[in-house]
């Protein structure tokens, strides 16, 4: 009698960890399926990995290469309010 | 930064920011002030998280170095301590110490964190007060110019008297010179100038005495000032290589590059 009400008690955990491992498996499928709808309907979401908002390597190089550009002189006109010198 | 600083075409307000933003970069910048951050990187060495200002202005000093093939070089401090300019130019006196030579240090920056080599000395000065220079003129909302110590930029013709004698009109852009006719002092018996030759880390042997050069902004004139100085007979070639207007001072005589003659000399207009 005792012997037959143990094998239910086992026989009733191993359905309970069954439920258990059945029911984590949904609710952790559920949430990725969620998250999956959220990141592709959301409006604010990312659609791609985040880059930085730099030009391009190229265009960089031209920039800093024109910093080195000329000026505009031409003859002078009256007198100098301003003198350059070494300092 | 050891200068006087001029400006014109600004309202009192805009006056009183443009002395707060020299003011600041010389806090920041200094070699002669104790607590400057530039001190404070000097000595620590290694690697440092660095003020957004800080790595801004290494930043473009590193742009002079890569623009001028390593000519100038940010990284020149040490060689100019050896030379004997380790304090306010106004406190050095004639000294009979032996003259040392120093080789440029090695940098690195990463965004805020900037990486010294064992021994690198940072010496930002000019193009500091080149930059200084170039922001100040930004916060004047009409015409006017910006000179820090005889650096200029303009919004705005303004004529401007040149080393030597003569005159220039200034239609846009900066106007630099650079030279050894100042900043020079008595070193065992050898006279030294801040001008840095960074193949020898001694002060440089160019001929020439004071080169102007005129650029898009006053840090591109100072910068291809300095450079066409320590190119010594290269420099006027140098310059007109990249359409830069120089003007050469050397021995009592004047050489001006092709650009610079282009610009300033009168032409004939041609009727048709």
């Amino acid at each position: 009698m005792e012997r037959a009400a143990e094998t239910r008690i086992v026989a009733a955990r191993r359905r309970a960890a069954t439920a258990k491992l059945v029911l984590g498996g949904i609710g952790a499928v559920a949430f990725v399926a969620s998250a999956a709808l959220a990141r592709a309907a959301y409006p604010g979401h990312h659609k791609r990995a985040v880059e930085a908002l730099s030009p391009p390597r190229s265009f960089v190089s031209i920039v800093r290469r024109n910093q080195l550009e000329s000026g505009i002189l031409a003859p002078t006109q009256g007198d100098p309010s301003v003198v350059t010198k070494q300092t | 930064m050891g200068c006087d600083v001029v400006v014109e075409g600004t309202s009192a307000g805009q006056l009183e920011r443009v002395q707060a933003l020299f003011e600041e970069r010389d806090a920041v910048f200094s070699r002669f002030r104790p607590d400057s951050e530039l001190n404070r990187v000097n000595a620590a060495g290694g690697a440092r998280l660095v003020s957004p200002l800080f790595a801004r202005m290494v930043e473009a000093a590193l742009w002079a170095r890569e623009t001028t093939g390593g000519l100038v070089d940010p990284t020149l401090g040490a060689p100019l301590e050896a030379a004997g300019y380790d304090r306010d130019f106004h406190e050095l006196t004639p000294s009979d110490e032996p003259v040392g030579a120093s080789r440029p240090g090695s940098i690195s920056l990463f965004g805020r964190v900037l990486v010294l080599g064992g021994g690198t000395k940072l010496d930002l000065n000019g193009v500091v007060k080149a930059a200084a220079v170039d922001e100040s003129l930004s916060l004047l909302s009409g015409p006017g110019f910006v000179s820090a110590g005889g650096d200029l930029a303009t919004r705005g013709e303004v004529d401007v008297a040149l080393p030597g004698g003569g005159a220039v009109r200034l239609v846009a852009g900066g106007l630099a010179t650079s030279g050894r006719t100042k900043r020079r002092w008595l070193r065992a018996g050898e006279e030294q100038h801040h001008l840095i030759d960074p193949a020898s880390g001694r002060p440089s042997a160019s001929r020439w005495e004071e080169v102007t050069v005129c650029g898009a902004t006053c840090l591109a004139a100072d910068v291809a000032a300095k450079a066409a100085f320590l190119l010594g007979d290269d420099g006027p070639d140098w310059l007109d290589e990249r359409g830069l207007p120089g003007r050469f001072l050397g021995n009592g005589r004047t050489l001006q590059n092709a650009a610079w003659r282009a610009s300033v000399e009168p032409r004939e207009l041609a009727c048709t």
